[in-house]
């Protein structure tokens, strides 16, 4: 810091930084504790995962045993394999068709005001507070209805409704603060609404499409109720239903390998969720302030 | 209908009407539903019954205790994630070197899924868990943390550990707008740190808390996959939450209308919880 020893400097100065260095190291010290405390949980599923069965519960944090073939032998025992695939089909099928829905209904709400799409738009926010299980019942009778009930269609409609406002409420916040004379002036130049659309706004619109699908792709990859509803058939199941077996009273003995399946459930959704943070970071503060 | 209009409708339609046909209409579907008894899905067993689930629930003492469970959740975890998210966000907004490691640590619970989560802490807390081994090496009494005693609270406790980050961040945001001009004039005046949150930091940030809180009240009515992961709603309905009474009594009972009458409930109750957000937000301008 400066070339002034502490003994040198008056006595209140060094009391001043004597205090600012304990407040410093305490800060960092709780820090890291409290890192520490929300870690604490994924640290020690990676760490069961890698153990023998007889030590699964002997060692605390560090694992007494490395087993890796926990890992291929989880993905055969739990068949993470379909259950990786309709946990994909689903979140592709919502993010896709969920993002396409919005990002057009946001353009036409911001772009062609009136009284009804006001009137529209707000109805719309309204499906952001509606607690799944408070429509599951009707949800799932209409997919019996429909002879959608036990296919993935049915969880991608069901998702992509619960979704469907918060991708509008972005995308809109958005549109909104693109200067109308770029769209006349495509106007003027005789391009078509479509043309305004697809060629003009759409590339404006990279970050919050970066936004509204991881936020799409996370809701849907984790979604429960929903499957676990409207799916009966096991070859159709997602992740989480097919992890959620073994939850409850009917455990399973293999924990060991139940966390390695855990850990490869999380891995491929906490890498984009990683690398593409910051837009997960923008998209929440968006659409919180605006709601 | 003039070129306007006639765009207008092209875009936003889709969307409205997909969400007329799977929002609105499920609206519309559990009220009717609530006012008649049906057993088992089989359309020919259905029968108008008027008001008569809801005289029901007002003798169903299950459904008081679960409306019960799920208010006392949805403000405990609203005071717990405000509180741990405002202080986290303090300490992020701080010029502390390790807090990029909490701001990793906070944010990456937010993409587990719940079900996931529920696995964990659940062997975790379990008998044999990471947490009773640790008390035991302390010398202490194994603790059965989903047992009648403390099942609700390890559901708050492991709810408020998946969505902290969410409040953290969003306070995070808020206080990067915070007026430092104003910190200083309250560190001159010979305000402390806790001085200055109290003074400035918090009326500050008085509009970001009354939208963060809203959303937490909001969200709270929503729990579902937590509890039925943990407990079911067990140990004998101890935690049962409205959401997972109505997944009962629909399908595991399969008494449809009765458990529309709960899905009413639950709605109404979440519509309430919106509209505190003017009340807050009033005093704040006030």
């Amino acid at each position: 810091m400066t070339a002034i020893a502490p003994s040198e400097m008056p006595a209140a100065a060094r009391r001043g930084v004597d205090r600012r260095l304990v407040g410093r190291v305490a800060g960092n010290l709780a820090l890291t504790l409290l890192a520490g405390v929300y870690l604490l949980p994924l640290v020690w599923l990676l760490s069961i995962s890698v153990r023998v069965q007889s030590d699964v519960f002997r060692s605390l944090l560090i694992p007494g045993s490395f087993d890796p073939a926990n890992y291929p032998r989880a993905w055969d025992k739990f068949g993470l394999d379909i259950l990786f695939l309709n946990s994909v089909l689903v979140t592709v099928g919502t993010v896709a068709i969920g993002v396409t829905l919005s990002v057009a209904a946001a353009y036409g709400f911001a772009r062609y005001r009136s009284r009804w799409t006001e009137v529209v738009y707000v109805l719309i926010l309204v499906g952001l507070m509606v607690p799944p299980a408070a429509i599951i019942i009707p949800f799932f009778l209409g997919m019996l209805t429909l002879g959608l009930y036990d296919s993935l269609v049915a969880v991608i409609v069901g998702e992509t409704s619960f979704v469907l406002a918060f991708g509008i409420l972005v995308f809109r916040g958005y549109i909104d603060h693109i200067p109308h004379e770029l769209l006349d002036a495509a106007r003027v130049d005789g391009a078509t609404e479509w043309t305004t659309f697809r060629r003009i706004v759409v590339p404006l619109l990279r970050p919050p499409l970066a936004t509204v699908s991881i936020f799409f792709a996370i809701s849907t990859w984790n979604g429960f109720l929903l499957p676990l509803v409207l799916i009966r058939n096991t070859d159709r199941a997602t992740l989480t239903v097919g992890l959620s077996r073994y939850t409850g009273q009917f455990g399973t003995q293999d924990w060991n390998l139940l966390a390695a399946a855990a850990v490869m459930a999380i891995v491929p959704l906490l890498v984009v969720f990683i690398a593409a943070r910051r837009s997960y970071v923008r998209g929440l503060s968006a659409g919180a302030i605006k709601s | 209908m003039n070129r306007h209009r006639r765009a207008g409708l092209f875009f936003i339609g889709p969307a409205a009407l997909f969400f007329a046909v799977t929002m609105l209409v499920p609206l519309g579907a559990v009220f009717l539903l609530s006012l008649t008894e049906w057993t088992g899905f089989s359309l020919s067993s259905i029968t108008w019954v008027g008001g008569a689930n809801y005289e029901a629930l007002a003798r169903d003492e299950i459904f008081w205790a679960s409306l019960g469970h799920t208010l006392t959740f949805v403000v405990l975890t609203t005071i717990g994630l405000n509180v741990l998210g405002f202080g986290l966000a303090l300490l992020l907004h701080s010029r502390l070197r390790t807090r990029e490691l909490l701001r990793v640590a906070i944010l990456l619970p937010l993409a587990v899924s719940p079900v996931i989560a529920g696995l964990i802490w659940q062997q975790m807390l379990g008998p044999l868990g990471l947490v009773n081994q640790l008390l035991k090496s302390l010398g202490g009494t194994p603790v059965a943390f989903l047992g009648p005693g403390l099942a609700f609270t390890t559901i708050i406790i492991v709810s408020i550990w998946m969505f902290t980050g969410y409040n953290t961040l969003l306070y995070y945001a808020g206080l990067q707008s915070l007026p430092q001009d104003r910190l200083d004039a309250a560190s001159v005046d010979g305000a402390g740190a806790w001085g200055r949150i109290r003074h400035v930091v918090i009326p500050y940030m008085r509009p970001v808390i009354a939208v963060v809180v809203v959303l937490n009240l909001i969200g709270g009515w929503k729990v579902f996959d937590i509890v039925y992961v943990l407990t079911r709603g067990g140990p004998s309905r101890l935690t049962e939450m409205l959401s997972t009474y109505v997944y009962d009594q629909a399908f595991k009972s399969g008494k449809v209308g009765y458990a529309s009458a709960i899905a009413v409930v639950v709605i109404v109750l979440a519509t309430l919880s919106a509209l505190i957000r003017g009340r807050i937000h009033g005093e704040a301008e006030g």
